[in-house]
């Protein structure tokens, strides 16, 4: 009995591991699209006057796909959650991978996310997924008292609201996409995003699994040996 | 019996604890998993009304785009010195020399029917300015589908104008096919309400 907790034990810890391993090797969100934009510089388009479009090959950000991280604070000043993001090392490796931004409340874009902040006038970090739905946002319950404290609680909240949703299948209904929203899936770059998706679960689902089902296996052992009733 | 019991419910407890509460990566990042495009607000460059910028000056379409776009990207200086600046027609060659000597981000495209560069503009939720009319006008392209683009005209900044893809494109392609926009962040997106 003792060994089928312990092979649990070690097994379910090995399958979480290997899937947060699994996580930090997938390809970062930032690509690079092939040359296939173009732009010119002035000097290329002054020695062709008559050939304005320019050939020069441009990378452009494929960076759809990254996630929101905003900081909105009452004053223009900076506030301490800022402040954070520039020398919390997680917070700032955190504000390098998403699309950060600032808003004061002297923002002209500040009312726009008066659903977030509340118009409280207390500093409040917004975590959104790229399209745009909540992950993390320290309006409900405070902003936390240190940086470490906030990159748990964003992380925490990514897992239960990603990882979880998923794991559930999705049971809260989706709305069912209007025609003005559908993405355009032509790029292979978006078609590289699906499938990563579609493989960062199987692992929290097997450690969950096989814990759950040897944890079962073992209880039913250990009725059986010790409190079944002899026929 | 209680010592096993008690090991088991240690066990379900650290798991569920690890998945909800779970420390952050192995390198001390927080994980973002990746998450497919879809329901994104709309249009996606959703400028607020007071942001917009009327045609100015009896004809400075491309200026006044330029500014909008400037100020969805949260370019705000950039916009108010670009506004103050810079009036009247304007020529793709001339717009992207005074780009290179502001110093200002940029990409753009010109007479090559790069609808992947319209894709790209809306799939990143930048928006891009494009030309009309033959080439005399220039608006905003603010989303753009399999089906349909919507734009929004600086010469009609309270709506916003929906019309079938193909329609539109043509549209682009008899006017040079000029489409351009600033490179920066764009503004955090709303949730869309169910």
């Amino acid at each position: 009995m003792k060994n089928i907790v312990i092979w649990t034990l070690l097994l379910g810890c090995t399958a979480y591991v290997a899937s947060q391993a699994y996580q930090e090797y997938a390809p970062p969100d930032f690509k690079i699209k092939a040359a296939s934009l173009r732009t010119a510089t002035w000097a290329e388009q002054a020695a062709k006057p008559q050939f304005i479009c320019g050939k020069q090959i441009v990378n452009l950000p494929n960076d759809g796909g990254r996630y929101y991280t905003t900081v909105f604070t009452p004053a223009k000043a900076e506030s301490k959650a800022t402040g954070w993001f520039r020398s919390n090392a997680t917070l700032v490796d955190l504000r390098k991978r998403t699309h950060y931004n600032e808003v004061s409340a002297a923002d002209p874009m500040y009312g726009r996310y008066k659903r977030y902040h509340g118009n409280t006038g207390k500093t409040v970090v917004l975590v959104q997924d790229p399209n745009g739905r909540e992950i993390y946002c320290s309006a409900r319950k405070g902003l936390p008292s240190s940086s470490n404290a906030l990159a748990s609680a964003i992380q925490g909240d990514i897992t239960a609201k990603c990882i979880f949703r998923r794991w559930r299948n999705n049971p809260e209904p989706e709305p069912t996409p209007e025609p003005d929203d559908e993405e355009i899936q032509e790029d292979d770059d978006e078609v590289i995003e699906q499938a990563e998706e579609s493989n960062d679960f199987p692992f929290l689902l097997a450690a969950v699994g096989l814990a759950v089902g040897l944890a079962f296996g073992g209880g039913t052992s250990y009725y059986e040996q010790y409190y079944k009733p002899e026929a | 019996m209680i010592r096993h019991v008690g090991a088991i419910g240690l066990l379900s407890a650290a798991l569920g604890l690890g998945l909800t509460q779970a420390p952050l990566g192995i390198d001390g990042k927080i994980r973002l998993p990746k998450v497919a495009i879809k329901n994104r607000e709309y249009p996606v460059m959703n400028l607020p009304l007071p942001m917009r910028e009327e045609n100015y000056k009896g004809g400075s379409c491309v200026h006044a785009s330029w500014v909008m776009l400037l100020r969805w990207q949260r370019q705000y200086a950039y916009a108010d010195y670009w506004r103050k600046k810079y009036a009247y027609g304007e020529y793709y060659a001339e717009m992207a020399q005074r780009l290179d000597a502001e110093g200002i981000k940029w990409a753009g495209t010109y007479q090559d029917r790069d609808v992947a560069f319209l894709e790209w503009a809306c799939r990143t939720r930048r928006g891009c300015m494009v030309t009309c009319m033959n080439g005399a006008h220039m608006i905003c392209l603010i989303d753009l589908n399999k089906t349909h683009a919507t734009i929004l005209d600086n010469n009609e900044i309270g709506v916003y104008r929906k019309i079938p893809r193909n329609e539109f494109l043509r549209e682009w392609y008899n006017s040079g096919s000029w489409a351009m926009t600033p490179i920066y962040i764009p503004a955090p997106p709303l949730e869309k309400k169910a």
